[in-house]
């Protein structure tokens, strides 16, 4: 019969509305104590559940309806009863008043004389108003009803009444109503009818004694059964085509089959029993067996695993750690082959780890306080939990469980194995033997079971969850399966995915959705590795990060999707993530640490270099500018070191000075490698790498590294940056000393940063390298940018301040100065000191020397002057005149002899007249309108007129407070 | 009081998994307490009867229903008829506390109550014997924030309980029976006579029986 879904829903609504008139028709006549006329009317509502129109849903809501009807019978019969029972006992007592005392005692038979003649005694009792008979011959009355539903309704609802009442054959009204209920065999209305017979004797159940109590389970396990067949076998009810909607209706109604099992799980535990009964044994004995044979035999994969499911969810841990090597083999096996038997394992084992973290609660912070009930719990948690004991069980029924099925999917193997993972990691966190079991089948095995690389992902999480649950990453490196497994994945994808998870963990940072869908990140403390096996172990998860390419990402399909970033100059897209993943493999490399052992930890950095960071060369840009400036701290540690212990102790410890040297040589090659690879767009970074590098090795004293390394950029400069385009495309303003200017002039000024605070250096190197790059300046394309770079290095032939340490001589200066103190460098100097000045520094009391040779800077600042002059804006040779007078007025300060009064006065006239010049020209020019190019000439006069009134108003100033500048006429 | 028929409430608890909703039943009703977490299949009730102001007594049915979806496959049909809803949360457990409104919800669109601006709910916090540390951090100020924005402003009774330990289990069930009695009242007032002047139409429905199975 095919109903509509609007046909039902004007079914359900009718009855619905049948049940209430009816049941108000019948409590107007109990109210009338007509009990009679309201049994038929609650026949007539329990009518309506004869419909098999409805869905299981709808009809439970008739139920509950009915229920609450049924509910008001029930209550006026006991009152009624009860009142009975009054007016009978005062009755009783004034017939027979020689005692009251041993009522009590007779209660039981009088009780059971009255249900018997009640119909008579209560006409004589009550008389004319009503006839209410006693509920044995109400339960009697009621078989009489036409239609076996609302009878057996009935039947239960008066029997239940019955039975509550005192002295009433309870055990066999139980017995015939469970009989009755064989009745009603279609499944809907037989599972709604014993749910409600369940529903109804629930409190009533006899338990006092063992007897009792075994018939009472007998009678929850009878019902059980009953029920569930009734369930199964509505599937197979009907025309075929229904078999889905069969199977809907039973997943509804499959509550109803579970409640006889709560029932149960009650009653067990609410039995106390007498000093040998055992709970836990009479579950395993008793109640487990009929249960399992029965969903065992069943055959129906719904009930199977709903029940199963159940019997997890409702009966305690303590009767599953008990039953669990029969659960597992004689049960789980033996279910339906279909029945994915990893979700109850997952059920199961989820619930052994939400009872193993309730008990380590328990156990830390309530055992001192009920010392009595955790000393009891403590011999539980001991008796009941062997967890090695544990994980073989579950283990041994996987691999029957492979035997039995071979053909089971990947899922279902991930699935199951997932569980024990999850299960070992919380038992026995520090059990490696058991997760190394598992990956080492999964390795085995992951070759046969695997079809395609779809199924990966499967595994994936297999992988994911120990890194997520071990508080140290190291614990990795003790399951030589896991990166066996790993390098089973054929995914790539999935491999990154590990890895970063791994990466993720090892920098601190744990990523999780919270319950409402945030994700929440904390970071911890990172943990740092300091052995080579430790380098080896963890480096081998990121080799696929570092492997990673992302070209494949400017493909149109993920264009737009992902954002992007442009690199080398708009020829390279890559994405963000990728990014941040080197970024990740970067703040790994900062965890190679081993403050104890500065060379081993310069070792395992070259190492880490040498084994993983070069397999892909595209990479090394990311990634190699960390490790060069790790490795470059680390020298800068060793190297000061050694330093001061050789300045201590006098002898030099050739071999650390040897280590030092050779390690800065593998540096060089490191950078030379990111050169070799990444010249043509990022040159401009190696430069000032290779600065850094030199500058750290000149700090060092190793001067021959140094030398080599300064020549390094040279080379860099020749070979890419003299005629590199500029990477600043924007305009620059020529007027701009500071931000402006091309690469090949940023280059230099880099260099002569460096260069400036060199000290280290013999003579001759040094002023190899101050001349060539003084060369370069004077060679670059535009005029302001010769100027400047000329006057800046000016100042590499002046050196202000000497940098180092008292008592220490730079190798630079004359060494006849230096006398014994500093001899020990055994460095060639050149004899030619001629030019080189002796001045006292402002402060010092020493006399310090300095490299200084006042003829060059003036060389320098003549060269910048005459390149100034030669500007064709006579506006910006204005600003560069002021800039070098501010040079000249720097060398003054710092006693350049040549950069006299007599010679900055002259600038000073040079720049007045230039001012003049100018001022005359815009004048005439101010005739004109005045247009906007106009105005921004007389902005940049004003700007340089500006700078020089503030330069002498500057020299004014320190004529007055310093005594400086004497002879400077302003 | 026998000249009257007993009062009959019926109250639900409702709450997410785990807050305890069987617990306090089961205290209340039983006072028992234990350790043992079983999942709660489908829905089910205890009854218990107390006096309210000393001299009206009551027969509370109270429904335990189940906090996990899967097990409440039936529907919720029992919530008709409810004259009080219990919003359970654990103190423990942030969601559970945010998950109070969508309960609340749930309820008031399936019981199809007449009067769901004031039909009487009450909060109850559970599990106050834990840790101090473990409870949820400004848990006051949230609670608030969500009884004013999203339980509509109205002023509902709020408990903080322990059915472990027993703590307020008596005192909540007392103001619930309270309200559910004033409900009841209510429902007496405006329902139940309506109810009588129903016509008889409805008797066409009972004459078609014959067209149903005989069992």
């Amino acid at each position: 019969m095919v109903v509509s879904i609007t046909e039902q829903k004007q079914i359900l609504q009718s009855c619905l509305s049948a049940i209430k008139h009816q049941s108000n028709l019948m409590k107007q006549c109990l109210n009338e104590n007509n009990i009679l006329q309201a049994l038929k009317h609650c026949s007539n509502f329990l009518n309506e559940l004869r419909t098999n129109q409805l869905t299981p849903k709808q009809y439970y809501e008739l139920y509950i309806a009915v229920f609450d009807s049924l509910e008001t019978l029930s209550n006026h019969l006991l009152n009624s009863h009860n009142l009975k029972q009054h007016k009978l006992e005062k009755r009783q007592a004034a017939l027979d008043s020689t005692s009251t005392s041993d009522k009590n005692a007779d209660d039981k038979s009088t009780t059971h004389k009255n249900v018997k003649n009640g119909d008579e005694i209560s006409k004589n009792a009550v008389g004319k108003s009503a006839t209410t008979p006693f509920l044995a011959d109400l339960y009697e009355l009621v078989q009489y009803s036409g239609n076996i539903v609302p009878r057996l309704y009935m039947m239960i609802v008066i029997g239940t009444t019955y039975m509550s009442t005192k002295g009433a054959p309870g055990k066999e009204i139980m017995k015939d109503m469970i009989e009755m209920c064989r009745g009603v065999q279609h499944p809907i209305r037989g599972l709604f009818l014993r749910y409600y017979l369940s529903q109804r004797t629930k409190h009533l159940l006899p338990f006092s004694n063992a007897n009792d109590f075994n018939d009472t389970v007998e009678f929850l396990i009878s019902n059980f059964i009953e029920m569930n067949k009734l369930w199964v076998r509505l599937q197979h009810q009907g025309h075929s085509s229904e078999r889905e909607l069969r199977y809907r209706e039973r997943k509804e109604l499959k509550i109803l089959v579970g409640s006889n099992l709560v029932r149960l799980s009650q009653v067990i535990d609410d039995y106390n029993g007498d000093e040998t009964y055992s709970s836990i044994k009479y579950y395993q004995d008793k109640v487990f067996p009929t249960i399992t044979e029965q969903i065992i035999q069943c055959r129906d994969h719904l009930a199977q695993s709903y029940l199963i499911d159940v019997l997890i969810q409702i009966f305690p841990d303590d009767f599953h750690f008990a039953t669990l090597d029969s659960l597992l083999s004689d049960v789980f096996l033996n279910l339906h082959p279909l029945l994915k038997k990893s979700e109850l394992v997952a059920t199961l084992i989820e619930r052994f780890i939400t009872y193993h973290k309730f008990e380590s609660d328990m156990s830390t912070s309530e055992i001192k306080e009920l010392s009595l009930e955790s000393d009891e719990k403590q011999k539980k948690i001991k008796t009941t939990i062997d967890s090695t004991q544990l994980f073989n069980s579950f283990w041994k029924f996987y691999l029957k469980l492979y035997e039995l099925d071979p053909q089971l999917p990947s899922e279902e193997h991930s699935e199951l194995l997932q569980s024990f993972i999850r299960l070992s990691l919380t038992y026995d966190p520090n059990n490696y033997q058991n997760l190394d079991v598992v990956y080492k089948f999964a390795t085995e095995k992951e070759g046969q079971i695997k079809a395609n690389a779809e199924n990966d992902d499967i595994w994936l999480q297999l992988l994911i969850v120990p890194i997520r649950h071990f508080d140290s990453i190291k614990t990795l490196f003790k399951l030589p399966f896991f990166h066996e497994f790993y390098l089973k994945l054929s995914n790539k994808q999935h491999q990154k995915q590990i890895s970063l998870e791994i990466i993720n963990k090892l920098l601190g940072i744990t990523t999780y959705g919270d319950e409402d869908g945030n994700t929440v990140q904390e970071i911890h403390e990172p943990e740092t590795f300091t052995t080579t096996e430790e380098v080896d172990g963890i480096f081998k998860y990121l080799l696929v990060l570092i492997k990673d390419s992302d070209k494949q990402n400017s493909t149109s399909k993920n264009l737009g999707v992902t954002k992007s970033i442009t690199i080398n100059k708009g020829e390279n897209v890559i994405s963000h993530e990728f990014l941040s993943n080197q970024e990740k493999i970067c703040k790994v490399i900062h965890l190679i640490e081993n403050p104890s052992d500065p060379f081993k930890n310069l070792s395992n950095l070259m190492y880490a270099r040498k084994k993983y960071l070069n397999k892909n060369f595209d990479n090394i840009i990311y990634t190699y500018p960390t490790l060069i400036s790790r490795i470059l701290y680390k020298l800068k540690i060793v190297g000061y070191a050694n330093l001061r212990q050789q300045k201590k102790k006098k002898n030099t410890e050739a071999s650390q000075d040897l280590m030092i040297t050779s390690n800065f040589k593998n540096l060089s090659i490191i950078i030379d490698e990111l050169y070799q690879y990444h010249a043509e767009f990022n040159s401009e970074l190696i430069l000032k790498i290779y600065l850094n590098a030199a500058s750290v090795a000149d700090q060092l004293k190793q001067e021959s590294i140094c030398y080599e390394l300064y020549t390094q950029c040279f080379i860099v400069y020749e070979e890419n940056l003299i005629l590199g385009s500029s990477s600043y495309q924007q305009h620059i303003n020529p007027h701009d000393s500071l931000a402006g200017g091309s690469l090949q002039y940023q280059s230099i000024i880099h260099v002569a940063n460096k260069l400036v605070s060199a000290r280290y250096f013999n003579k001759e190197n040094y002023e190899n390298l101050i001349t060539k790059l003084t060369l370069y300046g004077s060679k670059l394309l535009k005029k302001q940018d010769q100027c400047r770079a000329v006057y800046s290095c000016s100042h590499l032939w002046w050196w202000c301040e000497l940098l180092i340490e008292h008592g220490e001589k730079s190798p630079t200066v004359q060494p006849e100065a230096a006398k014994e103190k500093s001899a020990k460098e055994n460095i060639q100097k050149d004899e030619d000191q001629s030019s080189r000045d002796r001045e006292e520094a402002d402060d010092e009391e020493d006399e310090i020397e300095l490299y200084r040779d006042a003829k060059r800077v003036l060389e320098c600042l003549q060269k910048s002057l005459r390149v100034a002059d030669s500007c064709m804006d006579p506006y910006l040779s204005l600003k560069l005149f002021v800039e070098i007078l501010n040079q000249c007025l720097i060398f003054n300060i710092y006693g350049n002899a040549l950069a006299d009064s007599r010679y900055i006065n002259g600038l000073i006239d040079l720049i007045r007249t230039n001012i003049d010049n100018l001022r005359d020209d815009d004048n005439n020019a101010k005739t004109d309108a005045a247009d906007e190019e106009d105005d921004k000439e007389a902005r940049l006069f004003k700007q340089s007129v500006g700078y020089f009134e503030r330069t002498l108003s500057y020299i004014r100033d320190q004529q007055e407070v310093e005594n400086r500048f004497e002879g400077i006429v302003v | 009081m026998s000249g009257r028929k007993k009062t009959l409430l019926k109250v639900i608890i409702l709450g997410d998994s785990g807050v305890g909703k069987t617990s306090l039943m089961q205290q209340f009703v039983n006072n028992k307490f234990s350790h043992q977490y079983k999942a709660t299949i489908g829905a089910d009730f205890l009854t218990k009867e107390i006096s309210i102001d000393g001299n009206k007594q009551v027969t509370l049915q109270i429904w335990d229903t189940a906090g996990q979806e899967r097990f409440q496959s039936l529907g919720v049909a029992f919530y008709r008829g409810a004259d009080c809803c219990v919003l359970c949360y654990d103190v423990t457990n942030e969601k559970s506390l945010n998950n109070l409104t969508s309960w609340k919800d749930e309820f008031l669109v399936q019981s199809n109550v007449s009067n769901p601006q004031d039909f009487p709910f009450i909060i109850i916090g559970n599990k106050i014997d834990v840790d101090e540390a473990k409870k949820i951090p400004s848990l006051q100020k949230k609670l608030q924030n969500i009884t004013n924005n999203q339980l509509g402003g109205l002023n509902y009774p709020v408990f903080e309980t322990s059915a472990k330990d027993g703590i307020n289990v008596e005192a909540a069930f007392e103001v619930i029976a309270k309200m559910a009695l004033q409900q009841e009242e209510l429902n007496d007032a405006n329902g139940n006579d309506v109810s009588d002047d129903y016509n008889d139409a409805i008797n066409i429905h009972l004459e078609s029986e014959s067209s149903g199975c005989a069992c």
